[in-house]
């Protein structure tokens, strides 16, 4: 359906569009990568009760994905993401993050591996010149491959049960981040076990062709679970709790970013994306540098009293600025205000008193917490308790 | 497996003069080198090439540009077998009827013969002259040396900003002024506000031009003339003709290293240098044989030096687009003839001859020659610098005959139609403009040899035939060359330094790159011993 383009160039819609458009009762749209996605299908309450009780489905397909092929690819994605990109096994995947050279995070994505050949990087930014110029020396094929895969996840605690309904043969043995080929019906899938949102979830992956098959099959055999539709906002919302930073969001690009807003891995919690002491990868040694100087800034976990969002962004320490807030939202699972914060290094430690300017422009007072700020216990077991 | 006399202090690799230089003046210091050269000779742009039995001439580079005379002494090359036979080498503004403009020190000779074409130039001559030294002195600092720093920590570095800063002030406001408007600005400008006669016009472009891909009309060059000349003027002998042609500086020098124990390998490519955790550890050779060394130096181009014997997948991947776009494309062709007698140029002397001849008749027939290399053509009128090295030099040639070396800039590595006819065609051009300046030249031929880019690049081991291993422009030179991560060889692998003309200051036989890595060597492997 995208391939020919007949919609207007201003909506470019997802290959799940006649689905998204029609249970999108509210009506509410927005865009992430130039796709056109339901922003909220019917209230943020009720999706996010079913996607932490229950079980959702939502378009993924607002993501690059490139197909890495050749001899090298393991090296290849090694030098590309943090060391440590390229040791994903068979029927694995792993969270992988790019650097550029002087350790500015490009954007985390996931690598998959179907099979032995079949390599994906999944990537919420395009970015195929610089996958592209990081190829120079290594047997590595990059293709684009966004428009030709449709991906949607089904998310909740139910959601294993509800893929098995559905005819998703084996997957309560599927560990978290597996991968592993189906087939529904006649159209071949991959399944990853894998969610943002904190909670148990599944990313399923098909051609474009068989897009709205496989999702209506999967909607219809997992009935008896009531999968319900969730949007961006609601999928962001509990990014936020599973306490992950998000591009555009808690940072930007380095490829695009002002020199003030450029941060590293290390900078935004993302150490352990990186291994400092395998060979070499691009960013390495700035990194290390940054390591062994000590970051300048963090980005942390916020707690903020009462119950209204607060009106400014900056974060102040008595009366001086220490840092900003990147991302808010009100918590259902914790019933709390929290947030990501973007602060100066000198600023961290405990029991420090932090506030931000509420609505009434009174300082309200936040607090630096662990992430993440909801966890969900069967999203780490094999087999997942179905509910 | 690493045999024990394959592991050594330092590995060179490439055999050129830079690596000579390197070799020498490590193995003095007390280091065992070891230096690799591809081709079955040392010497590369400096190899002498018998035309006939008995009758050689310098079958690339031609004259020794600015190499230090300080050097000279501390590797004790005249008890080597060097032996100069001028110094300053003069240029000549040839004319075919015989009015030559000679171009050299004497400011007074130079006058008389502008006299002869205009007096307002012969009266202009010396302020221009001037104008144009102030220039060449204030980047002289910034040519010897390493390159400044662009963010200076260390308290001297930053004292060298501020005393280039008050050396320049202390010219006074015009010349601050002139140093600003010109150092980005063309050739061809400021030719014309200065000058009218053509003949002199055209010879200055011609000399601005050599070894540049760019023609005097473009942005910059006034910069590349300024560089050009600064190398001359710091090497304190100008340019320099050697007995044997540059082949007499290399093998002085291959001399000398060999001396002081350093092994020099010929035919033995270079096929990778090893890295292990950011840090080199030897070089392989394309037979296979492992040679184990904690430091190495590359005086081949540093895009080959880190694309392809370092692999790019040991750099960031920023450096490797960067490395990349360093932009190299040499453009310059060789004629080399051998004569029977001294041709007859009007009015010329032995003297006069033994200079540097510039042939170009004005300077809209230097831009003209630079226009066609864009588009791959042949200039339709080539314009040239020639030496007659066989006047002074008397052990390249039988008494009486003679030996004459062109160098053609402006030629496209890639011609339209390919080489195989253009090759002829080029030589005929040369010959053909040879002989209306001395019309009895073309009878005098016995043999004749024509180098184009691509035979420079093989023959030679000039890569992409680059004067430089990478265009001196502004944004390809001091702290930026060869890319401002790399620059000074601060790179990102230890023990891994670039000593090529691909490095700061850049080309010609001045074997500056050499000293700055060989320095910088010297350096790390004290560090280490520590
Ligand atoms: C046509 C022409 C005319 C010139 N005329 C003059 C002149 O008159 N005066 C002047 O001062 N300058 C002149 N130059 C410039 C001068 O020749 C160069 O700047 C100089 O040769 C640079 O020396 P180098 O040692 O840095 O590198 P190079 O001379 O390029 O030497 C590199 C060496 O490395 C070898 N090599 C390459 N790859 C490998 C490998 N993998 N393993 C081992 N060895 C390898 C090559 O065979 C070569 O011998 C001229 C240049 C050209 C092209």
């Amino acid at each position: 359906m995208t391939g020919d383009r007949t919609w207007d160039l201003a909506v470019q819609p997802t290959p799940l569009h006649l689905r998204t458009s029609q249970f999108n009762v509210a009506n509410r749209w927005t865009d992430e990568l130039g796709w056109t996605l339901p922003s909220v299908y019917s209230s943020i309450a009720s999706e996010h009760a079913a996607l932490r009780n229950a079980c959702t489905m939502s378009d993924l397909t607002a993501l690059a994905t490139y197909s890495l092929r050749g001899a090298d690819v393991g090296s290849y994605l090694n030098r590309l993401a943090g060391g440590t990109a390229g040791t994903v096994k068979v029927g694995a995947s792993r969270r992988a993050v790019m650097c550029d050279d002087r350790g500015g995070l490009i954007a985390e994505g996931v690598v998959m591996r179907a099979d032995t050949a079949d390599w994906k990087l999944t990537l919420p930014v395009r970015c195929l010149d610089w996958l592209t110029l990081s190829a120079r020396g290594f047997d590595c094929d990059i293709e684009d491959v966004s428009d030709h895969v449709c991906a949607f996840a089904v998310e909740g605690p139910s959601s294993c049960a509800a893929l098995l309904a559905a005819g998703f043969a084996g997957l309560e043995a599927l560990r978290p981040g597996g991968v592993r080929q189906l087939k529904v019906g006649s159209a071949g899938v991959t399944v990853m076990r894998r969610s943002a949102t904190g909670g148990l979830g599944y990313e399923v992956r098909c051609a474009v062709s068989d897009a709205l098959f496989v999702f209506d099959r999967t909607r219809r055999g997992a009935e008896l679970f009531r999968p319900v539709l969730a949007g961006e906002q609601v999928r962001s919302l509990a990014r936020l709790e599973a306490g992950h930073c998000r591009l555009r969001t808690d940072y930007e690009s380095a490829l695009i970013a002002r020199e003030v807003d450029r941060r590293s891995p290390l900078e935004l919690g993302l150490g352990h994306l990186v291994n400092l002491d395998v060979g070499p990868f691009t960013g390495k040694a700035a990194l290390v540098r940054q390591k062994r100087e000590g970051a300048h800034r963090a980005l942390v976990g916020i707690e903020l009293d009462g119950a209204s969002l607060p009106e400014g962004r900056l974060l102040s320490m008595s009366t001086e600025i220490v840092g900003r807030i990147s991302s808010l939202g009100w918590s259902p699972a914790r019933k709390r205000i929290i947030g990501l914060a973007d602060v100066r290094a000198a600023s961290l430690g405990v029991n420090r008193q932090l506030s931000a300017t509420g609505s009434d422009g009174r300082p309200v007072s936040a607090r630096i917490v662990p992430r993440p700020f909801y966890v969900c216990p069967n999203a780490h077991r094999t087999p997942p308790d179905a509910h | 497996m690493t045999q024990p006399n394959n592991s050594f202090d330092v590995a060179i690799v490439g055999g050129g003069h830079n690596g000579l230089v390197a070799a020498a003046l490590l193995s003095k210091a007390g280091q065992r080198v070891v230096l690799c050269e591809a081709s079955s000779r040392l010497g590369s742009a400096t190899t002498a090439t018998t035309l006939l039995p008995g009758m050689r001439v310098p079958q690339c580079a031609h004259v020794v540009s600015g190499f230090p005379m300080a050097l000279i002494r501390k590797l004790k090359l005249k008890r080597h077998g060097l032996a100069i036979l001028q110094k300053n080498m003069p240029r000549v503004a040839l004319d075919p009827d015989g009015r030559h403009i000679p171009l050299g020190s004497s400011l007074k000779a130079s006058r008389e013969a502008i006299f002869h074409w205009s007096s307002r130039d012969a009266e202009a001559w010396s302020k221009f002259s001037a104008k144009l030294d102030a220039l060449t002195a204030a980047v002289t600092p910034l040519y010897r040396g390493q390159a400044p720093q662009l963010m200076p920590e260390a308290f001297s570095d930053k004292l060298a900003w501020i005393r280039h800063y008050v050396r320049e002030r202390r010219r006074g406001r015009s010349s601050f002024q002139d140093l600003l408007k010109l150092m980005p600005s063309n050739v061809a400008d400021f030719l014309d506000l200065a000058l009218e006669t053509d003949l002199l016009k055209g010879a200055l472009a011609l000399e601005a031009s050599l070894g540049s891909y760019h023609g005097p009309s473009a942005p910059g060059s006034m910069f590349y003339w300024s560089w050009q000349r600064a190398s001359e003027a710091s090497g304190r002998g100008g340019a320099l003709q050697v007995e044997g042609g540059p082949a007499g500086l290399t093998d002085a020098l291959a001399s000398a290293a060999t001396s002081t124990g350093a092994e020099l390998r010929v035919s033995s490519p270079v096929a990778s240098i090893m890295v292990q955790n950011e840090r080199t550890t030897g070089i392989v050779l394309e037979n296979g044989d492992e040679i184990a060394a904690p430091c190495v130096i590359s005086t081949i181009s540093p895009k080959t030096t880190y694309l392809d014997l370092v692999g790019a997948g040991e750099l960031d991947a920023g450096l490797v687009r960067d490395i990349e776009n360093i932009r190299m494309r040499g453009t310059s062709a060789k004629v080399n003839l051998a004569l029977k007698q001294l041709p007859a140029f009007a009015k010329a002397d032995e003297t006069l001859l033994a200079g540097r001849l510039l042939l170009a008749p004005g300077l809209m027939d230097v831009e003209r020659a630079s226009n066609g290399q864009k588009y791959g053509a042949l200039p339709h009128l080539p314009v040239m610098e020639v030496t007659i090295p066989s006047v002074l030099d008397e052990s390249l040639t039988p008494e009486g005959r003679h030996v004459l070396s062109a160098t053609i800039p402006f030629v496209p590595f890639e011609v339209d139609g390919g080489w195989d006819t253009a090759a002829g065609k080029l030589s005929q051009q040369v010959i053909k403009t040879l002989g209306e300046y001395a019309p009895d030249l073309p009878d005098l031929i016995m043999a004749q040899e024509t180098l184009t880019p691509p035979e420079i690049e093989s023959r030679c081991g000039i890569e992409k035939a680059d004067w430089h291993q990478g265009e001196i422009a502004f944004d390809q030179a001091l702290m930026m060359r060869p890319t401002p991560q790399l620059a000074n060889n601060n790179g990102p692998l230890k023990g891994l330094f670039v000593g090529g003309a691909g490095s700061h200051p850049g080309g010609g036989l001045t074997g500056r790159p050499a000293v700055n890595a060989a320095d910088a060597a010297l350096h790390y492997i004290k560090e280490q011993r520590r």
